[in-house]
């Protein structure tokens, strides 16, 4: 089975989205201290990376190249979101963004037709997708001391207020066959 | 008492030198953060840093505001006091 260029667009994000993921992971699983935070953090960061190769693994055995592609979507984020500037606003940027990053890959695996090496590399980065949902939620919780759980919340909507914009650009910014994919999920979709 | 002491100003100011990967010796007060060729996650790291050094913490809007190393001095002594 070959990819059209639009199917070889979209798995080529995935990857260069993944590889970003794993290079912001990675610096800041530098900067943490010992704790179990860094812990996952560095298993994160690792996950990242990985899903990246599987990711050029896929291109690969279906007989094409990743495309080179100058932005992912983390570097939208970022602009539209803000800067972190503290531990938690990173872990709630990540919660929202790996949601959005589940929805993206599970909206994909309910296709038709698609082929084997795409479903296999789908499921098996979301079931590590399921895990980063779960340990930042659960050190959000475990951060409501220190933040406060209203704060922790009131950050959380920000950012899932930045999401579904750069989400919508995202969509503006590509043709119909992508945008088809990426079509823009109602508030009942996303919970 | 002045608010800023040297000790706490040179310990900042190495702090941020560390995480940057820049030599202590070309950070000054007056250096503008963004001459440094640094990108916006060397930010980040340096605000994580400095958070978990000074058990501080900072908002959004903090680094937004920041320009200078004396900048960043002055806050992590802001939010110090505050505490």
């Amino acid at each position: 089975m070959s990819l059209t260029q639009h199917d070889l667009w979209l798995l080529s994000y995935y990857r260069v989205s993944e590889i970003s993921g794993s290079l912001f992971f990675g610096r800041l699983a530098r900067v943490l201290r010992p704790s179990a935070i860094q812990h996952d953090l560095s298993k994160h960061y690792a996950d990242e990376a990985q899903h990246a190769w599987y990711w050029t693994d896929c291109i690969d055995r279906l007989g094409a190249k990743p495309l080179k592609l100058p932005n992912a979507y983390q570097d939208q984020y970022l602009e539209a979101a803000g800067l972190p500037a503290n531990l938690m606003e990173i872990l709630a940027i990540t919660q929202v963004f790996e949601r959005r990053v589940i929805n993206q890959y599970a909206k994909h695996l309910a296709l038709p037709d698609l082929a084997p090496e795409v479903t296999d590399t789908l499921d098996r980065i979301l079931r590590d997708e399921r895990w980063h949902v779960t340990w930042v939620r659960d050190a959000l919780a475990g951060m409501e001391a220190r933040y406060g759980r209203d704060h922790i919340l009131a950050t959380l909507r920000h950012h899932r207020e930045a999401d579904r914009a750069v989400y919508a650009n995202t969509i503006a910014e590509h043709d119909a066959s992508v945008a088809a994919l990426f079509r823009y999920p109602t508030d009942t979709e996303e919970r | 008492m002045n608010a800023r002491t040297p000790i706490a100003t040179e310990a900042v100011r190495t702090k941020i030198a560390d995480t940057l990967t820049i030599p202590r010796t070309e950070l000054t007060d007056d250096t503008v953060l963004t001459d440094l060729s640094i990108d916006s996650i060397a930010l980040i790291e340096m605000a994580l840093e400095l958070e978990e050094d000074y058990d501080v913490v900072f908002q959004q809007s903090d680094l937004e505001g920041l320009r200078t190393v004396a900048d960043v001095t002055a806050l992590v002594e802001a939010r110090l006091q505050a505490t």
